[in-house]
């Protein structure tokens, strides 16, 4: 029942919809394009002042000396973490449900991480100097601990994002449309033929392995940027998995976006189904409960030390000048999710999203009530001095974000942003291979009636 | 200096950026473009052949000793002179950022000619020749027509064989009015004045004081001579050094100074008198002062029957009838405990000295309060001993010089015989000018002061000098008073003239500092010296040969010659050498170094100067110039005043017979208007003490350390006070007083004495530098109505209101 | 091998910043204008810092002058990915100007906060870029600097001796701002000379090392303010 699939859309049946928006172009496209591009040149334009005037055009100042561009960096780490770990988690774990969904994710990966390494670069002082990292590396550093991981994780989910897409390359290559060149140089010749199939399978599934232990180490290591240091609440040994989960958080918040957008602006309402959102929106649910612990515990431990350092910088966050954030955050990134996701009837599709939007919103408070209080109150005595970005800030900031959503738009415009085969691979062999897992564990499969599956299957 | 992205800079780096945007991806050109806008202006610094010369700060009457690297024709290091007595190598802030004032971008470069109106005046450039041609012209036209006596001379800061220049010529010219910039000690030496006689020299020995109770004189910010003043601080704490001393410092305000101290009494603002005498009653009373000394050597301490066989009050009476401690307790706000520990430590320790006894020092105080303070020194027997107050003794030369000495002088324009004081104090000028009375103000010369800024009335003087014909500035900045004047004749900066200093105020040795320049000119600026010389020489007739002296240097040497008569000193030597000879001198010899006038002139240049490294205690008769020959905590020139003037007095609500007029006593306070309910006490803040520091951004940033506040004024008011007024740290007030109203910006300092605020000193130009016009001058808010006894301006008492903006 | 270390005297110190200007005019720190320092943009490489206590009457202020305390173990230099911080044999904590890229790691993770960032390209306005000390170079806009223990004056006291071929003496090597302090309230010398006057003075029984427990080990010592002995005559 093997069959290669053939250059005729029509071929694909139903699924033809999914390469729609590679095919057919809305002018609603370009319009976006312009809007996204905008704001891309007005950051550009800001970086270049910035680097004219140097950092002074910046917020920053004595003794805060980080401020929203380290926010951006680990912010858009975290993010980085929605599609490969996600995407590989499920694999692994043979969600069937992932299929459809799994390239939306680690696309976002790939494409954020490239703005998490930019933000950095745009805090340096010295950005002609960047390769004095690779002339004169310190390994004790921990910013080099990141440059490593970053730039490991980056290749990881690259490879891991690719391999999934060949075949559907292939796809678009037989069929032969525009850049049909492109796709015929990325798709390495792919024929489909069982041998391909089997390595194909095998290469995924060592990847996914592969990812996830980076995945974990890219973000424990930039946790590691502070936690190394002996600063108030910086120095913290909860740090690493603190960070992790708030990545993950933020990772599948922004996923449920995309999904959301996707489905809404290719009418692929058949693909990300009501269901999916469910199980993500428990997902985020789950990390809201782990997230909430993680902070409770940070914040109660502190306390308790009563350690007058660590105490002047917890009580701005809680009373003090950060109150307000902080307690936002709390709001944004616990109380919302959970009222919106607890319990199956309102976790509506509608629901899931806000509640995503407000996780993305609360994490990024959180990552700069991580960043600026610290600073703010060093142990020394100091002035008390006030940081607010400013429009090269702002600019800057926004302006990666809509360039990151401006190329993963871009994307869904030369590859399918749902995986053809592995749907199409689901539909044949999914039940096939539930029903073995099944059987595989349930007690003398045979006695009982396990027909109704059997009858299913033809 | 301010980094401003004006339009044009903008647009064009817009242009660059777009540029720069098109090319940076594609070619290297573009990369490097990048690259030189991130790099651009890095700068490397001048070469050239190097070298150490000496000099003398006169940046304040501190008179430290410099050592100045130089590179080629340039200055690029002051650090201290290590040989120097009063310095020993240390500087302040200020000295240090003399370099700042030498290369000031805005130093007034060249003679200026105002063409304008006084009001609103326009500059021309003059050369040296033409302005110094109208000065003479001038002058010699006063002088033909009998009028050299209105010629008026304001002097600041400046050594004393400066001062001697300007004194012979005035003399020469016809004019009595050499006048100066009020100082410090003025309130101190007042008292000194009432109660030994003398009006100058008043010194203090630090280094050996065992305990020093400061009523209000902020030692560590600027007192009297301030490196000499923290050396000697250093000393008392000298690791493993013997006992160290106690230092207690007597102020409303938690100043810096107070912070530094042992122990710091926070007193009600204008109670020193009564908290001194308060001190004395438990002396008295446990009979810890030095009877013997007030036996041997004061008068009007007991009871004493005079000529006609009146009784007449003594100090003790006084102190025991009116200044019990529980009183003194009620009135000072100080705890009875605190005064009784520290009466009896104070009794105990000796030597032990009591200085200041004013509000500030800068601004003039009230001498009974200082009287009192300085009686507490005559009780302990604190006068004329190691570790006591002394007098200095003065250079050969210096009294040939006094001013109203010399041929038939009309009296000085600030002379009034109903004053208790020979002169009124600068504050009157203006008066003066308005009246016309004594006489008429035809010219007007100022000369390192900058009084329409610092006077506490001085924009009534900037006004009154509109009336003054002639008006000529020699100050080396745009100040005040120069942007008020006909003409500008700027001075060379310190390190481009010779230097010369004399025992800076509070120190006790004689000393005279000589250096010669130590760079070229940068400008076409001159020594006043040199052009007053000009100037004499140019006049003609007895004014040229009173100074016969071509240069600054021919006379400055002339001067010091005549140290060669004193028969004693050293020039400038290491420690060693110092006690060495300390110890020859003792035991009556004197081997200095040199023998001839050359070679004094040769080492006062080598070694920075010549001094008299040792004080001859005791000599009362030089000490005590009143009536009764002793120290009077009677003062009998009050007393003689009270008799010539009874009616004034009678006027003022007081009764000349009482004893307590010629005693030191506790002043009524005023109590606090209708709707001013706080009291305004400026401050001083070591760095810009004086005003004129506040053009120099090395001082400006470290001015308000204590409460992180740079580059602007401050008001520092009690955070309970604050919230008694709804007012929060950082807020933008205003300050009103009776005078006048200021916008500021709030901080809360536990340090201030609720319903007490402060402003510092030195801040609020109007004129020069736009880095010196920051903040606003304290002075424009003070009350200056004379008090009527003393003719002091009563600063100690202006009420304010504070109100958000 | 000398390890150099400086004690300061609170007791004697008197607050008043001379070491805080002679260390700027030594070292060539730019003053930042009003606008900026009103941001908070001050490059100081050694600051007087107020820490006030208690209310009025009853207030304590200590006021304790700080520079880079060249800590043995600097948290400083282990952060800076491109090693452009490190300390020498001697133990100055160094900064390499050229290398650093200016990411303010290391300012963040001093306890003591003594490091400063150009913000901008330093201003010398007029005539005053004439007072530059030649030893010293100016720092590029968007690089870290700090005390550097007046590492030039070293090098000058080598060659120096060198030249007159002896040993470095005593007081051939004085930072500006001990050298300037008008209380002699700072101490210089080599920590590992059992007979220096700073190695006795870090041993005595006032010697505190600031933020000790942060295991830093700064090799600049503080004396505490200590108290008046009492002592009465009779
Ligand atoms: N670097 C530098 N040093 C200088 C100068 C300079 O220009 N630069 N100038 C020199 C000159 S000209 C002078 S005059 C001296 C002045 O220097 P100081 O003699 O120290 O004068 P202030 O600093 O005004 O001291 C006044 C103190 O008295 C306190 N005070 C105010 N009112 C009262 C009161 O009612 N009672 C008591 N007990 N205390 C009160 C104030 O809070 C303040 O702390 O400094 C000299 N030193
Ligand atoms: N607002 C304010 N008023 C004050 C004080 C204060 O701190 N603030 N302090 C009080 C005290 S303590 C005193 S002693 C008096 C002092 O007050 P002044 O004696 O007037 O001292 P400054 O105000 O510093 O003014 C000195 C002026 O001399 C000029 N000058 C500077 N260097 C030179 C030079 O080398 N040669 C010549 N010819 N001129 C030079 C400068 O233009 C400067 O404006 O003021 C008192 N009044
Ligand atoms: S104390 Fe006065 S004289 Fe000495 S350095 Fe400071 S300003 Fe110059
Ligand atoms: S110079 Fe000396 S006295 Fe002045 S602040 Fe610095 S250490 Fe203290
Ligand atoms: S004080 Fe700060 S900068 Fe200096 S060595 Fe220690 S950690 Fe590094
Ligand atoms: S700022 Fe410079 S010195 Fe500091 S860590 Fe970064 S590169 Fe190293
Ligand atoms: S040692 Fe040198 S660099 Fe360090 S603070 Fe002192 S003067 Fe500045
Ligand atoms: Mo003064």
């Amino acid at each position: 029942m093997e069959s290669k699939p053939k250059g005729k859309p029509e071929d694909l049946g139903p699924d033809a919809v999914l390469l729609q928006p590679i095919v057919a172009t809305r002018s609603s496209f370009y319009i976006l394009t312009m809007v996204f591009l905008g704001f891309t040149s007005l950051s550009c334009f800001a970086y270049l002042y910035q680097l004219r005037w140097g950092l002074g055009v910046t917020g920053l100042n004595v003794p805060m000396y980080w401020g929203i561009y380290i926010t951006n960096f680990v912010f858009f780490i975290g993010i980085s973490h929605a599609g490969t770990l996600i995407s590989a988690i499920l694999r692994i774990c043979h969600a069937e449900w992932r299929r459809s969904i799994t390239r939306a994710a680690e696309v976002i990966t790939v494409i954020v991480l490239f703005f998490g390494v930019g933000s950095i670069i745009v805090d340096l002082g010295r950005p002609d100097r960047l390769l004095n990292v690779l002339l004169y590396p310190n390994f004790r550093s921990p910013l080099l601990w990141d440059v490593c991981s970053v730039s490991v994780y980056l290749m990881a989910s690259s490879i891991y994002l690719y391999l999934p897409l060949i075949p559907d390359i292939a796809i678009l290559r037989d069929y032969g449309g525009k850049y049909t060149w492109l796709y015929r140089l990325l798709a390495l010749g792919w024929s489909g033929s069982e041998r391909q199939q089997r390595i194909l399978n095998k290469a995924i599934s060592v990847m996914a392995v592969l990812v996830i232990p980076i995945a974990v180490s890219v973000h424990t290591v930039v946790s590691w940027v502070f936690g190394m240091t002996v600063q108030p609440m910086w120095h913290s040994t909860i740090f690493g998995p603190y960070f992790v989960v708030g990545a993950i958080f933020s990772g599948i918040a922004s996923l449920i976006i995309a999904m959301a957008l996707i489905r809404r602006i290719y009418f692929l309402q058949e693909y990300f189904k009501d269901i999916h959102f469910s199980h993500l929106g428990t997902l985020l649910m789950v990390f809201a409960l782990l997230w909430f612990y993680f902070t409770f515990a940070e914040n109660l431990t502190t306390f308790y030390g009563h350690e007058p350092a660590h105490l002047q910088v917890f009580y701005s966050k809680l009373t003090g000048r950060f109150a307000p954030l902080f307690w936002t955050m709390v709001v944004t990134c616990f109380v919302i999710p959970a009222g919106l996701l607890f319990h199956r009837r309102i976790r509506t599709v509608r629901n899931t999203v806000i509640a995503s939007f407000s996780v993305l919103i609360g994490m990024y408070l959180e990552r700069y009530t991580i960043v600026v209080p610290t600073l703010s109150l060093p142990r020394v005595p100091s002035d008390t001095v006030f940081y607010t970005p400013t429009w090269v800030e702002i600019s800057i900031t926004l302006g990666f974000g809509a360039t990151f959503i401006f190329l993963y738009m871009l994307f869904t415009k030369f590859f399918p942003i749902v995986s053809i085969w592995e749907v199409q691979e689901g539909r044949k062999v999914a039940l096939r291979e539930a029903r073995e897992r099944i059987e595989a564990y349930t007690p003398h499969p045979t006695a009982g009636d396990l027909g109704t599956l059997e009858t299913a299957q033809d | 200096m301010a980094f401003k992205v004006n339009r044009r800079d903008f647009l064009r780096f817009t242009a660059g950026g777009a540029a720069g945007l098109a090319a940076s991806g594609v070619s290297l050109q573009g990369i490097s473009t990048l690259n030189a806008a991130i790099t651009a202006g890095e700068r490397d610094v001048p070469r050239g052949p190097e070298a150490w010369s000496l000099s003398v700060c006169s940046l304040c009457p501190g008179g430290c000793g410099l050592r100045v690297r130089t590179i080629g024709k340039r200055a690029v290091k002051i650090q201290g002179n290590p040989l120097h007595p009063v310095s020993h190598g240390g500087l302040c802030p200020r000295g240090l950022a003399g370099l700042q004032l030498l290369y000031h971008p805005d130093r007034l470069v060249t003679p200026l000619e105002n063409v304008g109106s006084r009001s609103n005046p326009e500059w021309r450039e003059v050369s040296w020749e033409e302005a110094i041609a109208k000065v003479v012209a001038r002058l010699q036209a006063l002088k033909d027509h009998g009028q050299a006596h209105t010629l008026v001379f304001l002097s600041g800061r400046s050594g004393r064989l400066r001062q001697r220049l300007l004194r012979r010529f005035l003399q020469a010219y016809g004019s009595p009015n050499l006048l100066h910039a009020p100082t410090g000690l003025d309130s101190a030496s007042r008292a000194v004045y009432l109660q030994q006689g003398m009006h100058e020299g008043l010194a203090y020995d630090l280094d050996r004081t065992r305990y020093l109770v400061s009523f209000g004189a902020n030692l560590l910010e600027g007192w009297g001579s301030p490196v000499s003043t923290m050396r000697a601080f250093g000393r008392w704490r000298a690791a493993g050094g013997g006992q160290r001393a106690k230092f207690v410092q007597v102020d409303p305000r938690f100043s810096p100074t107070a912070a530094r101290a042992d122990e710091w009494i926070a007193l009600r603002p204008g109670t020193e008198a009564a908290l001194a005498l308060g001190i004395a009653y438990v002396l008295i009373t446990e009979g810890l002062h030095d009877a013997q000394f007030v036996e041997d050597h004061t008068f009007g301490f007991e009871d004493w029957r005079d000529g006609r066989g009146r009784m007449h009050m003594g100090f003790r009476s006084l102190v025991l009838r009116e200044y019990r401690l529980n009183d003194v307790a009620a009135l000072t706000q100080v705890p009875v405990e605190t005064i009784l520990r520290v009466a009896r430590e104070f009794g105990g320790n000796r030597p032990a000295l009591a200085i200041g006894g004013q509000v500030s020092s800068t601004l003039p105080g009230d001498p009974r309060a200082a009287m009192a303070v300085h009686s507490l020194n005559a009780m302990m027997g604190s006068l004329e001993v190691a570790g006591g107050a002394l007098m200095r003794p003065e250079l050969p030369g210096d009294s040939e010089t006094r001013s109203g000495q010399g041929p038939t002088l009309p009296p000085s324009i600030l002379q009034r015989d109903n004053s208790i004081f020979p002169e009124v104090d600068l504050t009157h000028l203006s008066q003066v000018i308005r009246s016309k009375s004594p006489y008429p103000v035809q010219a007007l010369l100022t000369y390192g002061t900058d009084p329409v800024f610092s006077l506490p009335n001085g924009e009534e003087l900037g006004e009154a000098l509109q009336q003054v014909p002639f008006v000529v500035s020699f100050a080396s900045f745009m100040d005040e008073t120069a942007a008020r004047a006909d003409l500008i004749l700027p001075d060379d900066s310190d390190l481009e003239k010779w230097q010369e200093a004399a025992s800076p105020p509070t120190f006790p040795f004689l000393l005279q500092s000589i250096s010669p320049p130590v760079i070229e000119r940068v400008h076409n600026t001159r020594d006043t010296s040199e052009v007053i010389l000009s100037v004499a020489e140019a006049l003609g007739g007895n004014v040229a040969s009173s100074l016969p002296e071509s240069t600054v240097e021919g006379f400055l040497r002339a001067e010091a010659d005549k140290i060669l008569a004193g028969r004693s000193g050293y020039t400038f030597a290491t420690q060693l050498e110092e006690t060495w000879n300390r110890l020859l001198e003792r035991s009556g010899w004197w081997a200095p170094t040199y023998s001839t006038a050359d070679e004094l002139w040769q080492e006062m240049k080598e070694k920075g100067g010549w001094w008299e490294p040792t004080y001859y205690y005791g000599e009362w008769g030089r000490v005590f110039r009143t009536s009764s020959h002793r120290f009077e905590f009677y003062s009998q020139r009050l007393a003689e005043y009270a008799t010539r003037n009874r009616e004034q007095v009678q006027a003022m609500g007081l009764d000349p017979d009482d004893d307590r007029f010629c005693l030191p006593h506790q002043v009524s306070l005023p109590t606090a208007p209708e709707g001013f309910p706080l009291l305004l006490i400026p401050v001083e803040v070591l760095p810009l003490m004086g005003g004129e520091g506040a053009e120099l951004p090395y001082l400006q940033q470290i001015a308000g350390a204590h409460v992180f506040e740079h580059w602007e004024s401050w008001l520092e008011m009690n955070p309970a006070t604050a919230g008694q007024y709804g007012l929060q740290d950082r807020d933008q007030v205003w300050i009103e007083s009776a005078r006048g109203r200021a916008r500021v910006r709030l901080r809360l300092y536990e340090g201030v004495r609720p319903g007490v605020v402060h402003l510092p000193l030195g801040y609020g130009r109007e004129q020069g530098s736009e880095w010196g016009r920051r903040g606003v001058n304290p002075l424009k808010l003070i009350q200056t109505k004379p008090e009527p006894l003393t003719l002091l301006p009563q600063v100690s008492q202006t009420y304010v209101r504070v109100y958000r903006v | 091998m000398p390890r150099w270390g400086m004690v300061i005297d609170l007791a004697k110190c008197t607050a008043c910043q001379a070491c805080v200007v002679a260390c700027q005019a030594e070292n060539n720190v730019p003053c930042v204008e009003p606008e900026q320092a009103a941001k908070g943009r001050i490059i100081s490489w050694l600051s007087v810092l107020p820490d006030l206590k208690g209310q009025y009457p009853n207030v304590l202020m200590r006021l304790m002058p700080l520079p880079c305390l060249h800590c043995d173990e600097p948290p400083c230099i282990r952060v800076c990915p491109v090693g452009a911080t490190g300390i020498t044999p001697e133990g100055i904590v160094r900064q390499t100007f050229p290398r650093c890229i200016g990411c303010r790691y290391c300012t963040n993770a001093c306890p003591y906060t003594r490091r400063s960032f150009n913000w901008r390209l330093p201003d010398f306005p007029g005539e005053l870029v004439q007072a530059l000390n030649p030893d010293v170079s100016v720092r590029p806009k968007g690089v870290v600097e700090k005390c550097t223990l007046c590492h030039h004056r070293l090098l000058r006291a080598r060659e120096q001796a060198r030249a007159e071929d002896r040993p470095l003496a005593v007081g051939d090597y004085v930072p500006a701002c001990v050298e300037i302090c008008p209380a002699e309230a700072m101490y210089f010398g080599d920590l590992e000379d059992p007979n220096s006057k700073v190695s006795e003075l870090a041993e005595s029984a006032r010697a505190f090392r600031y933020l000790e427990e942060l295991g830093t080990e700064p090799k600049v010592v503080f004396l505490s303010e200590g108290e008046w002995a009492g002592g009465e005559q009779t």
